[in-house]
């Protein structure tokens, strides 16, 4: 979902850009506030975590590819904020030492999954963990469909970057985009439920909405 | 406390190896097929434009996830990988020890004004 050089205009990736630094500001100053001695170490290797995995693709069907973006997991775990400015310096990395996403669409791509992808998994999962019975399931389930949203919501916005770029049309990237990235969402959703899945056996204090299932 | 603190660094360390062992050993086997954004340009005739420009930044260390100069595409990859994966567990953790030294500055700043 890396967008490269040239795919996204300058006006679209410079408003992209402004939304992004403003954005991580913000999250700087709340997870600033938030931030307790624990964190720190799991923040560093979350990253390290999503870096490693955004580096192996899976196939899926018709000579395409997909690999796991994070952004649901990052943000359930370690909530929006850091999850936003994990993914962020992920991006950037990506970008700079490795030629993977353009250092002219860093803005764009911060902003995709960043900051679009996190909030919509970070809100679905809550949300859906709250209304649903507290049950291992069912927080597995909640974890699947942020997942899932994740990664089409992402999409859906590189293809509207695409379209007011001039490079696509909406009607048709859209549609391709999403189709897509809907499956790769399932592969996100499995990888996503296994992690989480093997936390919750191990360190189910690190997962949210789970403390819920051992209250009542 | 204390044998809670030690645990998290266990589990810190123990996540840190498998990320790491992801990133070096089990990446190399993946799939090298365009992903989706790449198949979609193809497809709707847009992928010439990121072949025909080369990239604005040209100065990566590792463009594709692969060191110059190493014959082997396998340990060009693990290399990169793993160089890749300590760098961000290092600078994740310095935002972060960052964040938290000015909350504490900050607090005692807080405090003086009280």
């Amino acid at each position: 979902m890396h967008i490269p050089d040239g795919f996204v205009n300058g006006p679209v990736n410079g408003v992209a850009l402004a939304i992004s630094v403003g954005f991580c500001g913000y999250a700087s100053r709340r997870l600033k506030r938030e931030i307790d001695e624990r964190q720190i170490p799991l923040i560093g290797v979350t990253a390290a975590f999503i870096f490693a995995a955004q580096m192996l693709n899976f196939p899926i069907a018709a000579g395409t590819s997909g690999h796991f973006l994070g952004a649901a997991f990052t943000s359930i775990i370690l909530g929006p904020w850091a999850a936003s400015l994990v993914m962020a310096l992920v991006l950037m990395i990506q970008a700079l030492g490795f030629a993977d996403g353009g250092i002219t669409a860093l803005g764009s791509n911060i902003f995709n999954m960043g900051i679009v992808s996190v909030l919509v998994a970070y809100f679905a999962y809550n949300w859906l963990a709250k209304l649903l019975p507290p049950k291992r399931g069912f927080i597995m389930l909640s974890a699947a469909v942020a997942a899932w949203l994740s990664v089409v919501s992402g999409a859906s916005m590189v293809a509207l970057e695409l379209a007011v770029s001039g490079t696509s049309p909406l009607v048709v990237v859209l549609p391709a985009m999403a189709g897509i990235y809907s499956i790769i969402g399932v592969g996100e959703a499995l990888i996503t439920v296994a992690i989480l899945g093997t936390l919750l056996a191990s360190r189910r204090d690190l997962v949210p909405q789970a403390r819920r299932m051992y209250q009542e | 406390m204390t044998a809670r603190k030690g645990r998290n660094i266990g589990f810190v360390f123990a996540a840190f190896l498998i990320a790491a062992a992801i990133a070096t050993i089990v990446s190399p086997f993946g799939s090298s097929s365009p992903d989706g954004l790449e198949s979609v340009a193809e497809e709707l005739g847009f992928r010439k434009i990121a072949e025909e420009n080369p990239a604005v930044w040209d100065r990566s260390f590792a463009p594709g996830y692969e060191v110059g100069g190493i014959r082997s595409k396998w340990a060009s990859r693990a290399i990169a990988g793993a160089i890749g994966t300590i760098f961000v567990f290092f600078t994740g953790t310095g935002i972060a020890l960052v964040l938290r030294k000015l909350r504490q500055a900050h607090r005692i700043t807080e405090d003086r004004i009280d």
